[in-house]
């Protein structure tokens, strides 16, 4: 399994972070990115919309993977409601811990830190160089 | 609500919240432990409510002692206060932080976590009231200042009593003190001791401490444009106050040495600049 | 696994045929003014519930089938959804869904955003093949005339791809292209008639995955 990307999106549906760890798929401009954040954002709103059997009582979730052809990506979203995109080959193994981990990553290096603002871009080297060293380690 | 699910196993048929059966049961028994297996779910420890805590606690009490069931209710609603609030103390499972024997260690550790989320808080509240990189290392200096005041004396009474001395050992010369910060200080505060201690090649006054990665600053980058922030400042103050405590006045600062050490990408040094009536002191005091 | 519905839409991005199965929050039948005939047979809601009438008039092509009766146990047979009071009632006494018109769109809006976006990201023309919550999984299938077909089904099932394309060549080129009755490609009506809602409910609950 390769990882292609990781976005990380804000509860409001903004872009905060957003990293590519191989050349698989083509690089973009932030801005496309941003965009296609936002869709997925919304993406992610009517998904749970149209759960066919939802049970009353229960919260309806929404979109949790997609598939194209050779890759894919995955939506891991966490009680506060931010998300964790991350775009990955297929097939692929080990995607929820990997998750977890990324989760963990971004508590203690974004959460953590006093100089990052909620919901604000994320700008922290720490945050950056760990999940380097985790993807590197996933990608090798 | 708490009541029924601590009697919810008394049966139906007694209108008492005690049931006759229950009572008689355990009164028979000699030993209050024997209680717990009926009804099971009446000491259960997970039952947080105090008013329902100290019933169970004031009948587990009253019944050894014999008496009749006649004056049992009288007894767990009426005056026994005394009794019952002493109960309750024994059977208080966490103590108040400020409560606790002082020269008791163990289990005294907090979660990282939660100081984490705490320091970025103060750092966070701190930076709103400061104008300057330089002012914001002060504050939390002096924050620092306050723990060490603190710790220095904690652990000099921690010693006492568990070498059973009668007064307090204490260092008096540089070197032993600088040690007993880099070995006892950083152990009590962080949990290892510090990774290392130098002297300046530079000046005879200076010695530095080192931390390849500080517990307490560990999650936290600076950004770009406050580059010679470093937040160990804090515990420099803290350094300082020891030394100061030992009457080693100091000026104590943190510097963030990092990017010279691609290893270890957070490494720290604490700089201790000594003051001058010391090195004039050890000089005296000779070797 | 369980199958849920099945959706194909033409390339006008209009829903041409609906059928479910197992789902327990159906779809509401549309306002009169949206409706389109020849889709779905969800029950118009109406003030007489005891009217049969409006079970039928959905299918134009089921009124030449016979009697009443004969086609109650058609649609009985091919649609959870109709006929039988009792389960009207208790149907109704179920959350409703949205209605289905506008529930189609969704369905449509999702595929087509998150297809842009995957051709956006892969710089290449192609598709995501399907995408998945905690409680259903979506299956995509394009055909080279541009219908989508869209099948909603348990989220752990494998990728169903396959079934799909089995619709395509089987049921809808038997039974919607070779039939000359059937308008395809106006936007007025959809491909809905009796033989082929027949042959994919029995292509369906033939699958091992069904239930």
């Amino acid at each position: 399994m390769t990882i292609h990307g990781l976005w990380v999106i804000s509860k409001a549906g903004g872009l905060v972070f957003s990293r590519s760890y191989s050349d698989v798929l083509p690089p973009q401009p932030v801005n496309t990115i941003l965009t296609l954040a936002g869709i997925l954002h919304g993406i992610h709103a009517i998904t749970a919309k149209l759960t066919p059997t939802p049970i009353p009582g229960v919260p309806v979730s929404g979109l949790e993977s997609f598939e194209a052809e050779g890759w894919g990506g995955k939506v891991f979203l966490t009680p506060t409601g931010t998300k964790f995109v991350v775009l990955h080959s297929l097939p692929q193994a080990g995607l929820d811990e990997l998750l977890r981990r990324i989760y963990e990553i971004y508590s203690d290096a974004v959460m953590k830190n006093p100089f990052h603002t909620p919901e604000m871009p994320i700008n922290s080297s720490l945050f950056e160089s760990k999940l380097q060293t985790l993807m590197s380690s996933v990608n090798a | 609500m708490s009541q029924s699910i601590g009697y919810s196993t008394t049966p139906p048929t007694s209108s008492s919240r005690f049931s006759l059966q229950s009572i008689t049961s355990s009164s028979s028994s000699s030993n209050t432990t024997t209680n717990t297996p009926n009804p099971p779910s009446l000491y259960s420890t997970t039952n947080q409510n105090p008013s329902s805590n100290r019933r169970e606690s004031a009948r587990s009490n009253i019944i050894p002692s014999g008496q009749g069931n006649s004056s049992l209710q009288q007894q767990i609603f009426g005056s026994n206060n005394n009794l019952i609030i002493q109960q309750q103390q024994q059977q208080q499972q966490y103590v108040n932080i400020l409560d606790r024997p002082l020269n008791k260690s163990k289990n005294s550790e907090i979660a990282l976590s939660s100081w984490a989320f705490m320091f970025s808080e103060i750092i966070s509240y701190s930076q709103s009231r400061v104008d300057s990189v330089t002012d914001l290392e002060k504050r939390l200096s002096s924050l620092g200042y306050q723990v060490g005041q603190r710790i220095l004396s904690l652990i000099l009474l921690r010693n006492t009593q568990t070498l059973n001395l009668k007064d307090p050992k204490r260092e008096y010369r540089l070197i032993p003190i600088l040690q007993f910060i880099h070995t006892q200080i950083y152990k009590f505060i962080f949990g290892k001791s510090a990774d290392g201690l130098e002297k300046s090649s530079e000046s005879e006054d200076e010695y530095m401490l080192i931390s390849n990665e500080s517990p307490l600053t560990q999650f936290i980058s600076v950004p770009k444009d406050m580059s010679d922030l470093s937040c160990e400042a804090f515990t420099a103050g803290l350094v300082e106050s020891v030394l100061d405590g030992l009457d080693l006045p100091a000026r104590v600062t943190a510097h963030w040495v990092g990017d010279q050490y691609p290893d270890t990408p957070q490494r720290t040094v604490i700089l201790i600049k000594l003051d001058g009536k010391v090195m004039d002191r050890e000089e005296v005091l000779g070797k | 696994m369980t199958i849920y519905s099945l959706y194909i839409f033409d390339r006008h991005c209009d829903c041409v045929y609906y059928q479910d199965w197992h789902r327990t929050k159906p779809t509401r039948a549309p306002s009169s003014q949206n409706y389109k005939p020849g889709v779905h047979r969800i029950p118009m809601i109406t003030n007489n519930i005891n009217s049969e009438e409006t079970f039928n008039k959905e299918s134009i092509f089921s009124k030449s089938l016979g009697s009443q009766n004969e086609n109650k146990d058609h649609n009985s047979l091919i649609s959870n959804n109709s006929i039988s009071n009792d389960k009207d009632k208790k149907l109704n006494s179920l959350p409703k869904g949205l209605p289905f018109d506008e529930e189609s769109k969704l369905v449509y809006g999702v595929i087509l955003s998150l297809k842009n976006m995957v051709k956006k990201l892969s710089g290449k023309d192609e598709a995501f093949t399907s995408y998945s919550t905690s409680s259903y999984k979506l299956h995509l299938f394009d055909t080279p005339t541009n219908y989508r077909f869209v099948l909603l089904s348990d989220p752990s099932s494998d990728s169903l791809r396959f079934i799909l394309r089995q619709l395509y060549v089987g049921p809808f080129l038997e039974y919607v292209i070779r039939n000359p009755l059937v308008k395809i490609d106006n936007r007025i009506e959809g491909i809905d008639n009796d033989l082929f809602r027949l042959a994919v409910d029995k292509h369906m609950k033939g699958l091992s995955m069904f239930n």
